[in-house]
């Protein structure tokens, strides 16, 4: 009975987890699928955008949650110019010169913050930060339960986005095939720049939300990079809707194994690499049944 | 005169679509065989399957006595596979004569060695008449020369049938005659050609048998006079009158 | 192409193996340093020939380091055999791991070999018992702490890994990996056995990656997972073989002699933050130079020609 209990419980973590996974997910994912440029330093805009909300919290009480607008805004802007002053560059060169760039904005970003504010890890306490929910046996943080909701309201609007405005059917003509975008006039450049900002800016929102939950630190960037790279992975490259099935498994592995496995929350970032693993390799053969 | 390749119900589909629709033809050594057909037909992907660079959903394909069906790209190419692409795969990081070196040192029965695979490149060079041209790249050749560089490759995998997809497609009267000349010649070598043509004047002028495709289907086999007389073709490619 | 004449090379050698007794401890480390690195660029460089883009790099780095450390510490093997057999499981590793990886696309390909190594580094941490965990395992110094000897073990393994990419790009080899790393199955249309090549240079490659690692952590005495199968090595490799010069000889090697001199320099001016600068040059450096500091001789040359 214990076990199912113990169970249950990963589950529910693990699902809220993958509320804040997917937000993070999204983000690879329009910057893989609409920029076709695995952005290395994703994870690092997460981790800025985890500083600048504790900072509003501390400099003007802003609850994070409530501050978030604000910090996707900033991030949007953030996001267009890094588009604008470098990433459209890197989008002429070979891959490996794309990988080496991210890397060095990654570098720069980090040691930027380590420079700035030391290595430290910076945690704020908002008032519901300790409240413990219970719902049938389980138990589980009220703070990690908003920021899963929120995650889902904005994962819902963005979905509704994609399928519905014309901006939307634009960035998905742009990932499908960017010069038939361009032989029906649209702007293809344009349209990835906004899709790289919004890349960041929605990571940022998942950053946003980490802050009430996790301690920031400079270097957990590489982790959300590598994460967010799994459930792309995962749910198939320019699947969009996949990434909220494959956060939510990942997340719930990962805490299971980090539940269930004796000295397992060593082990539970390995279940993520293992998982990019088994699927880059199962997929081929499975397509070819 | 004996069979060289036999292809049996070979079918291909991607997706929804058929490609190549339970195909079937076989060859004489020495022969000129010239495929032909409408835009979309399937003939590129015919070729495609018999050089092994994806397996057929269905068929058989007998090469010289044996069944390559499990064999991949370069264990055909040592069998006797050569093959040309229609939109010219030179190798950019190389020039005119290390392009065809590569096939060959590595594309005949055998590993050549450096030396001799040198050898058998200026040889072709000649065939191909590139004289001069060996330390060329890519960017300084004429389309009509990438395209000598491209038959030069295949020659110098020593096959025993060739694979020609679209040899003339962007060439000039006087460029295509010269290829025209080098394929008589090759094949007067004995080597089997299977050509994938839109241009009729060469068809007619190499062919010894052509064979139509529409929608991944064979509609006709003959000589070219038989072929071009044939009602279904003329309906393949001029379209059917509605009324 | 030849850059630089035949006297030049023979110059550098003799200076090479002069200079160690002129010069104080602190220069010889760094030197010992910039020689492991510029072993990891060239043999990094050797599969990207063929197309191997692979990001790997520091797990077989790693997986040498930690495969002598174990040898030496369970079965008490005399070194040299614990550095040659760190090399040869590290290569057969590679080749396993090429089986299983290299019929992926670039990309899958590049994703699979990072969290091949991050999976390595997870693996290092959890199984304590055997590897120390976090904490690692510590070494018996590398000929007691002398950095000459070890100064040049290492320009040995260096002086093998120059020879082999020598005769390669001087052979047919050359015309079989330009050829797959321009377009595979091209290549393999005209005969060119593009399975045996890939994952006979990944193995290559990673043998010397593997055999670095045993010989470096032997000289640092001690290894552990954060160090051992960091992303940062990788990448390092990467980006020296990428500033100095891809798919030749000399321009890793270029490319680690500067970028760790640039490394050194900025460490010294800069009390902190020397990194940011570190990054912005990468970028720079992507943005001006992709060909690499051999790229930008080639122009000059040609430059100079007109």
């Amino acid at each position: 009975m214990e076990y199912t209990q113990l169970i249950a419980q990963a589950v529910v973590s693990g699902l809220l987890k993958a509320g804040i996974y997917s937000l993070v997910a999204i983000g690879m994912a329009l910057s893989l699928g609409v920029v076709k440029i695995l952005n290395l330093a994703h994870g690092d805009f997460i981790m800025l955008a985890q500083y600048l909300s504790i900072f509003i919290f501390a400099q003007m009480g802003l609850d994070p949650l409530i501050a978030a607008p604000i910090v996707f805004i900033i991030f949007a802007i953030f996001g267009f110019g890094i588009f604008k002053g470098l990433i459209r560059f890197a989008i002429k060169t070979t891959e490996l010169n794309q990988l080496l760039l991210t890397f060095g904005l990654s570098i720069f970003l980090q040691n930027t913050i380590l420079m700035m504010i030391g290595a430290d890890p910076k945690t704020i306490f908002v008032s519901y930060r300790n409240v413990s929910l219970s719902f049938l046996g389980t138990e589980f943080g009220f703070g990690r339960l908003i920021a899963f909701l929120i995650a889902l309201i904005i994962l819902f609007a963005l979905f509704y986005i994609l399928k519905n405005t014309k901006f939307g059917k634009c960035t998905r003509a742009v990932s499908q095939n960017i010069e038939g975008a361009y032989l029906i006039g649209i702007e293809a450049e344009r349209i990835q720049m906004v899709a790289f900002g919004l890349s960041i800016a929605i990571a940022a929102l998942g950053g946003s939300m980490l802050s009430i939950i996790l301690s920031a630190h400079p270097t957990i960037g590489l982790e959300f990079t590598i994460k967010s790279l799994a459930i792309v992975v995962v749910a198939g490259f320019g699947n969009i809707y996949g990434v909220i099935w494959a956060s939510a498994v990942l997340g719930i592995l990962e805490s299971m194994v980090s539940t269930l496995l004796p000295g397992g929350t060593g082990l539970s970032g390995g279940v993520f690499f293992l998982l990019i693993f088994v699927f880059l390799i199962m997929a081929p053969i499975i397509r070819k049944r | 005169m004996e069979e060289i390749i036999q292809i049996l119900n070979l079918t291909k589909s991607f997706g929804g679509l058929r490609a190549v629709s339970n195909v079937s033809f076989k060859l004489q050594k020495g022969e000129v065989l010239a495929i032909i057909g409408p835009n979309g037909a399937g003939k590129s992907t015919i070729f495609n399957l018999i050089s092994g660079l994806f397996p057929s959903d269905d068929g058989i394909i007998f090469f010289n006595g044996n069944k390559i069906n499990s064999y991949n790209p370069s264990k055909r190419c040592h069998e006797g596979i050569g093959r040309t692409f229609q939109i010219c795969r030179p190798f950019e990081d190389l020039n005119v004569f290390e392009n065809i070196c590569v096939p060959a040192v590595f594309g005949g029965k055998r590993r050549k060695k450096l030396t001799d695979a040198h050898l058998q490149v200026k040889k072709i060079i000649d065939q191909i008449g590139l004289r001069g041209k060996e330390e060329f790249v890519v960017s300084q050749l004429t389309p009509a020369q990438i395209k000598k560089v491209e038959i030069g490759r295949a020659l110098a995998t020593d096959p025993l049938v060739l694979l020609l997809d679209e040899m003339m497609s962007g060439l000039l009267p006087h460029e295509s005659d010269e290829i025209v000349a080098l394929i008589n010649k090759i094949n007067s070598l004995g080597v089997t050609i299977i050509m994938v043509e839109h241009v009729m004047r060469v068809v007619k002028e190499l062919a010894t048998r052509v064979i139509v495709l529409d929608y991944g289907k064979i509609i006709c086999e003959g000589t070219y006079e038989e072929v071009m007389a044939n009602e279904l073709v003329i309906e393949a490619y001029m379209g059917r009158d509605i009324l | 192409m030849k850059i630089f004449s035949n006297t030049f090379f023979v110059l550098i050698i003799i200076s090479l193996c002069s200079f160690p007794f002129y010069i104080n401890e602190y220069y010889l480390h760094n030197a010992i340093i910039i020689i492991c690195f510029a072993v990891l660029a060239l043999s990094w460089d050797l599969a990207a020939r063929a197309g191997i883009l692979s990001l790997a790099h520091a797990a077989f780095f790693g997986l040498g380091g930690y495969t002598s450390a174990l040898l030496m510490k369970y079965f008490s093997l005399p070194v040299p055999l614990c550095f040659t057999a760190a090399g040869i499981f590290g290569s057969l590793v590679a080749v396993l791991l090429g089986f299983v990886t290299l019929r992926l696309s670039g990309l899958h390909f590049a994703i699979g070999t990072m969290a091949f190594t991050m999976l390595l580094q997870v693996l290092a941490l959890h199984f304590k018992d055997f590897t120390g965990g976090a904490m690692g395992i510590s070494i018996p110094m590398l000929f007691d702490g002398s950095r000459i000897p070890s100064y040049f073990l290492l320009i040995a393994v260096l002086t093998v890994l120059l020879i082999c990419s020598t005769l390669l790009q001087r052979s047919s080899f050359y015309l079989a990996y330009t050829s797959i790393r321009t377009n595979e199955s091209t290549a393999a249309v005209l005969g060119v056995n593009t399975n045996f090549i890939k994952i006979s240079l990944f193995s290559l490659s990673s043998f010397f990656a593997s055999i670095t690692g045993a010989i470096y952590f032997s000289y640092t005495s001690s290894i552990i997972p954060y160090e051992a199968f960091s992303l940062d090595i990788t990448v390092s490799s990467i980006v020296m073989a990428v500033f100095g010069g891809l798919f030749s000889t000399i321009g890793p090697i270029i490319g680690a002699f500067f970028l760790k001199m640039i490394e050194e320099y900025l460490r010294g001016q800069f009390t902190s933050g020397h990194m940011i600068l570190y990054g912005l040059i990468l970028i720079f450096a992507v943005l001006v130079m992709p060909q690499g500091i051999l790229g930008v001789i080639k122009k000059w040359k040609k430059l100079f020609k007109s």
